[in-house]
């Protein structure tokens, strides 16, 4: 009697997780592990989405194209990609930390109104992508643009925004402040909330300055936002689409044409090749990983210190 | 301590200045939006920089409604009921998950749970293909299913709710244990209702994240009618078809975002607070 | 619980070769279980006129890539279809801009989920053919006893429809590019139409510099640098005699011809100065609408978007304004067909699908003066001798049809010659630009796209 209520209680313990997990478990494996596993099967293919008789395995063919075969159109589309891929990432990813949290340390501070500048700043993060385009593209249109209506009223020269690097990259990453800085800012806001204010006055007694302060209170005591939100930037960044494929649909000369759109344009459109997308999108993955994975541990030690 | 008070009144000053200046530079291209979507043609080659139109039109609006190939309102209808769902559909599934992953103690849940979070790193991007082979598999290319299922098994809204949810003090839970709740009673009774704030904030980035996706939707409703659409997608094609009419695709973003910044100006105090009040540790 | 990761890793494993072989099956059978689906019986394609012509109402799913201004006539059309055939066949009418609607095609039709006839343009139908997405329409034509004669369209158009000697399509219309000129603007300084190159740009720089001087902003001719400017330079490049792609369909514009070419379209901008800098898609189109600029390039399907501006406007013929050594090249305008073709079905197709689709196609040739209207010009000869066709006000502004070209034929024509698109931009973007590293790196490109697509 006794054993068997033991042994019910011990399938009890791993019955009642069960219950609580499975319906996500079930969801993840089916629409995030399976897919990924055969990812990586089509990866090794030249796959035909449609007719699995011109299917055919070409073992690590499709890596070999992308990453060494400079005769290969896709071996040019892989890395002037990931290039430009990789040069948003570097931009965009400092800034999209730094000014959230600047906006978030002047409204730690509660000047009037505060509560209302905070809505404002963050309305951008909900609306969508192509709502965002819509309205920015006009700004920065040449001959009759908000933008540079302004620039020539002002006895300036036109710019030619989405037109010209580095003009092309200030645009995109303009829109993308404006449109997602709101998140990190809250985020970071809801970190520093946390801080109790008693450390900042202790520092200010000690003489520190507000940089001081900063450095070596608030940075440090934010680390876990900050792992939050340099990560997400991170992954959001190399995941980038929707700004260049609808602002400067790639250009100027492809400079803003990152792997994503490589990637969707291999994946489905015309001419598609799913091994070589798939394949592709693998190794930005796995350096997406890798740099996430640095990431958190500099961050980590700041932590720590 | 009179020197502090003053140095904290002056960067109160500064930061409201710099405040109010930021404000104005984010409002500036809703601003010019709403007052090109209502200036007529002429006035909008003629004075694009001025914000008050000569004459005020609502043509852009009406041509907006009554073309067939922008049904803006349509658009906006079926994001909101797909990204509902999706929401609803998530939360249930992800807090149930993620009380298993803070209050429930068993074997290898911590690893279980770096697992899933490893995964998570992986880019969606290598998903995209098997996905649309698994959709036509399923039959569920062009419908509304794949836009709501797929992304139940999202990593990121169940990690916040695991990480509000350790925030919940140990005791609470001892003590109700000892009053005999069992991990259900647990579940509803203490950690749901403590988490309310928790809840609404992982809802809104799920819901968000699903009402903005551009990407998914774009490849899996391909050749579906415009009707079908949701509203980045729909979007999206006005933005390519009536490139000139800053008329038009001004009235069509003006009117898209109207009902999001309601909404917003409604919750955005729920929600801030809800960040705030919670914290992420 | 290592166990249980290694298990679970393996039962994923099952589960995705499980899928594979799935899908396969699938396939085969869609393509296998034929007739089994099928409600004709052969001998219903009579043509007793107020009788029933089929047994039961037939329906056709149409798709096709008009969504702007003409559209509303293809609604029209479709619509004027459905009621003469009321209750006997019905055509479903589906419509997605140009963007997405050959990926729409490329995915859907292996899915099963095509149309049933679609429109494409003339320059894919070989592409199309070749990767078995669409297939011959000779069949169609056969089974329906529905006319169609090669002699009956134009034949340059026609000839380029038949991939590996089959006939793959039926031509709606044909639509190229043209100069639209602002009437006002040229009476105002007395200037007459220009015929040639010089004409052109001379008009255009007295207009521009006398209205400058007026204190107004008129340009002579606002150059959009995307599109349509890959019309343009074919134009330019068949006007100076240069090729797209050779005989072996690899790419052959990288020449002194092709180089020629680019600058006859960039010395608009860079140096005869008629054009501002920088102009981005339809902004051309909105200085010409609102009358600020003389000169407007643009395709003959914006027609009535041009009219409902308002402008007092006339259109001319694009020959000799690339080029004007007197040749018959110089005349050569570039042109696109939009045809008619049928999509691979993955389920058999009954006589009556095919017979109620060939008499939807035969009509809207036969109605094409209507189609016309939206600013096409019909291909088939019938309906342009049409007195309807003839007295439209503004079609035979764009050119003689003799000197409509339509582009080289190869299956490969796409990964061949539009990576020359975005060097064009780049040279009209760019004063200083270097005419043979763009066309050296435009060859380039093409070269690797049409040999991975040769391979593939």
């Amino acid at each position: 009697m006794q054993a068997s209520i033991k042994i019910l209680k011990k399938i009890g313990k791993y019955l009642q997780p069960l219950f609580f997990l499975s319906p996500y478990l079930t969801l993840f494996a089916i629409f995030f592990i399976f897919p990924f596993i055969y990812g990586i099967l089509i990866s090794f293919f030249n796959w035909d989405l449609f007719m699995p008789e011109n299917t055919e395995f070409v073992k690590f063919g499709n890596y070999i194209k992308i990453l060494f075969d400079n005769e290969s159109i896709f071996y040019e589309y892989f890395w002037s990609g990931l290039k430009n891929t990789l040069l948003f990432v570097v931009i965009s990813v400092p800034l999209l930390v730094i000014i959230p949290l600047f906006f978030s340390l002047l409204f730690d501070l509660e000047p009037p109104g505060y509560r209302i500048f905070r809505i404002i700043l963050f309305m951008p993060t909900v609306f969508s992508i192509s709502a965002v385009i819509l309205i920015w593209k006009w700004q920065f249109y040449n001959n009759g643009g908000f933008l540079n209506s302004v620039l020539v009223k002002m006895g300036f020269e036109e710019v030619p925004f989405l037109l010209e690097q580095p003009w092309a990259w200030i645009s995109i990453l303009v829109v993308t402040i404006w449109w997602t800085m709101g998140i990190n800012m809250v985020i970071l806001g809801a970190g520093l909330k946390n801080i109790h204010k008693t450390l900042y006055e202790a520092a200010s007694i000690d003489g520190a300055s507000y940089l001081q302060t900063l450095r070596h209170i608030i940075i440090p005591a934010l680390a876990p936002q900050m792992l939050i939100v340099v990560i997400t930037t991170i992954i959001a960044s190399f995941n980038i689409y929707g700004q260049p494929d609808l602002l400067t649909n790639g250009g100027p000369e492809f400079s803003t044409t990152v792997l994503m759109m490589r990637i969707r344009q291999l994946a489905i459109g015309i001419n598609a090749r799913p091994g070589i997308a798939t394949a592709m999108s693998l190794c930005l993955g796995i350096i997406m990983i890798t740099v996430s994975l640095i990431q958190a541990k500099v961050i980590k030690r700041i932590g720590d210190d | 301590m009179p020197a502090l008070k003053v140095v904290e009144s002056r960067r109160k000053k500064v930061s409201f200045i710099i405040l109010i200046f930021a404000c104005l530079l984010w409002l500036l291209p809703i601003i010019w939006g709403v007052s090109t979507s209502l200036k007529t043609d002429q006035d909008i080659s003629r004075n694009p920089i001025s914000l008050i139109p000569k004459e005020f039109t609502l043509n852009h609006f009406k041509g907006l409604l009554t073309k067939v190939d922008t049904p803006v309102l349509k658009w906006m209808l079926n994001s909101f009921i797909i990204a509902s769902v999706h929401t609803i559909l998530f939360l249930i599934v992800a807090s149930l998950a993620a009380y298993a992953f803070s209050i429930l103690k068993f074997k290898g849940r911590d690893k279980i749970f770096w697992i899933l979070i490893g995964t998570s790193m992986i880019p969606n991007v290598i998903n995209l293909v098997p996905l649309v082979t698994m959709m036509i598999d399923f039959n569920w290319f062009g419908s509304w299913l794949a836009l709501i299922v797929p992304g139940l098994g999202g990593v990121f809204g169940m990690f916040l709710l695991r990480q509000f949810f350790l925030g919940i003090p140990r005791e609470l839970i001892d003590s109700a244990k000892i009053d005999g709740l069992g991990n259900f009673g647990i579940f509803f009774h203490i950690v749901l209702p403590l988490s309310k704030s928790a809840i609404l904030v992982t809802g809104l980035f799920t819901f968000m994240g699903n009402w903005n996706d551009y990407l998914w939707p774009l490849v899996v409703m391909t050749g579906e009618d415009i009707s079908r659409q949701t509203l980045p997608v729909g979007l999206s094609k006005i933005a390519g078809t009536y490139n000139y009419d800053y008329g038009l695709t001004m009235a069509a973003a003006i009117l898209s975002i109207i009902p999001v910044v309601i909404i917003y100006a409604i919750t955005q105090d729920k929600i801030i607070e809800g960040v705030s009040r919670t914290g992420i540790k | 619980m290592k166990k249980s990761i290694v298990l679970s890793l393996l039962f994923i494993m099952i589960l995705t070769l499980a899928a594979c072989n799935r899908m396969k099956a699938i396939i085969t059978t869609t393509t296998t279980t034929t007739s089994s689906m099928t409600t004709n019986d052969g001998t219903s394609t009579t043509d007793t006129e107020d009788t029933n012509l089929f047994d039961e109402k037939v329906t056709i799913s149409f798709w096709n890539p008009i969504t702007g201004a003409d559209g509303s006539y293809m609604r029209q059309l479709v619509q004027g279809f459905n009621e003469e055939y009321e209750g006997q066949i019905e055509v479903v009418e589906t419509f997605t801009n140009e963007i997405d609607y050959y990926t729409n095609l490329n995915l859907l039709v292996p899915m099963g989920r095509g149309p049933e006839v679609a429109i494409m343009h003339s320059y894919l139908v070989q592409s199309y053919a070749n990767r078995n997405l669409i297939v011959p329409i000779e069949d169609y034509i056969e089974t329906s006893n529905v006319e169609i004669n090669g002699s009956d369209y134009i034949s340059d158009v026609f000839n380029s429809l038949y991939f590996e000697n089959e006939l793959y399509g039926v031509p709606l219309d044909i639509h190229v590019t043209g100069i639209y000129y602002n009437k006002d603007l040229l009476e105002k300084y007395d200037l007459e139409v220009p015929t040639n190159r010089d004409e052109l740009v001379q008009t255009a720089k007295t207009v521009q510099e006398g209205e400058t001087n007026l204190g107004n902003t008129v340009w002579g001719l606002p150059l959009s640098t995307v599109w349509p400017s890959e019309w343009i330079y074919t134009t330019a490049l068949y006007q100076n005699n240069g090729l797209e792609i050779d005989s072996e369909g690899n790419p052959a514009f990288n020449s002194p011809e092709g180089i020629e070419a680019l600058e006859a379209v960039t010395d608009l901008i860079h140096v005869h100065n008629l054009s501002p800098m920088n102009v981005s898609v339809d902004q051309d189109l909105f200085y010409f609408q609102t009358g600020k600029a003389l000169y407007h390039i643009q395709g003959s399907w914006m027609l009535n978007d041009i009219i409902a501006s308002g402008v007092n406007f006339g259109v001319i013929p694009l020959s000799n304004m690339f080029n004007d050594d007197g040749e018959d090249y110089s005349e050569h305008i570039h042109a696109r067909s939009h045809t008619f073709v049928v999509p691979r079905q993955t389920k058999n197709v009954s006589d009556a699908k095919k017979t109620a689709t060939m008499l939807f196609i035969k009509y809207l040739g036969d109605h094409s003066y209507i189609w016309a209207e939206a600013g096409q010009i019909p291909a088939s000869n019938i309906a342009r001798s049409s007195t309807e066709y003839q007295n439209l006000p503004y079609h035979s502004g764009f050119g003689d049809v003799d000197n409509f070209r339509v582009a080289a034929q190869s299956p490969y024509y796409h990964e061949a010659y539009s990576p020359v698109y975005s060097r064009v931009t780049s040279a009209m973007l760019k004063a200083d630009y270097n005419a043979s590293v763009l066309l050296d790196a435009a060859e380039s490109e093409a070269e690797m796209l049409v040999r991975e697509a040769k391979n593939n």
